[in-house]
């Protein structure tokens, strides 16, 4: 029996402003400076990526004797809770997401790590399989300070219509 | 009694005064995350639909440059 994969410190996510194509974004894309690096940002509790099913389309012809729905149209949710930082140059998604309507991609890598690397220190590789996501960013929600705990908000996105969930990371 | 000589050196050329050295200007811009603006990729040059808040142009996204005004100035 095979070894199933652990949630812990398995998922990488980013936010890039833009993507030339997003079923293959490119090394170069997805590295380096302009990538707001989202992993440790980004709660576990709360955390929201992906589709949420399909719309049912049932549409019987007159001959028909029973209901039989088809998958329709997909729907998707993103959302996270986000960390508040003391230091201004660590609030980066505080001051990156300010408004509604910003416009970018999410992109996560699932595994694709040895054994006792941590996903987020592990650069995109050639070949990597990620889900793509293009969002539209909903106004940032301020979470309520009752019990202990972090300063955090909310972001719900709006998912676009340019999404893979098995895109491949392209070497350039 | 001898006469003082009255002795006029030539005018030896002075060294050129100090240039004055304004102290640089650090001002540095102050990013407001309620400002949007639009932006371009440095890169391919494609100008991005929607306006980005103006913090991503504090060096976060250094693909991005801030699209110039289309507006005639006064």
């Amino acid at each position: 029996m095979g070894q199933k994969m652990l949630t812990d410190a398995n998922r990488r996510l980013i936010f890039v402003p833009t993507l030339a194509d997003y079923h293959e974004p490119t090394l170069a894309e997805l590295t380096g400076v302009g990538v707001l690096e989202l992993s440790c940002n980004v709660t576990a509790a709360n955390y929201a990526l992906g589709s949420t099913g399909d719309d049912a389309i049932n549409d019987p012809a007159a001959c028909a004797s029973s209901n039989s729905t088809v998958p329709g149209r997909t729907n998707y949710e993103a959302a996270f809770d986000m960390f508040r930082w003391k230091d201004t140059a660590d609030d980066k998604a505080w001051t990156t997401f300010t408004a509604k309507g910003i416009e970018g991609y999410l992109v996560e890598r699932i595994g694709q790590i040895a054994d006792g690397e941590k996903a987020h220190e592990v650069a995109f590789a050639a070949a990597d399989e990620v889900r793509v996501f293009h969002v539209l960013t909903g106004t940032p929600q301020v979470l309520s300070p009752s019990g202990a705990g972090y300063e955090k908000f909310k972001v719900n996105f709006s998912v676009q219509d340019n999404v893979d969930e098995r895109a491949v990371v392209a070497a350039a | 009694m001898a006469t003082r000589t009255q002795v006029t050196e030539p005018a030896t050329p002075s060294e050129a005064p100090d240039a004055v050295t304004e102290p640089a200007i650090t001002e540095t811009r102050k990013f407001d995350p309620r400002k949007l603006v639009y932006v371009y990729e440095k890169d391919s040059g494609n100008k991005l639909d929607r306006p980005v808040p103006e913090t991503w142009l504090d060096g976060r996204f250094p693909q991005l440059s801030e699209t110039p005004s289309s507006k005639a100035g006064k």
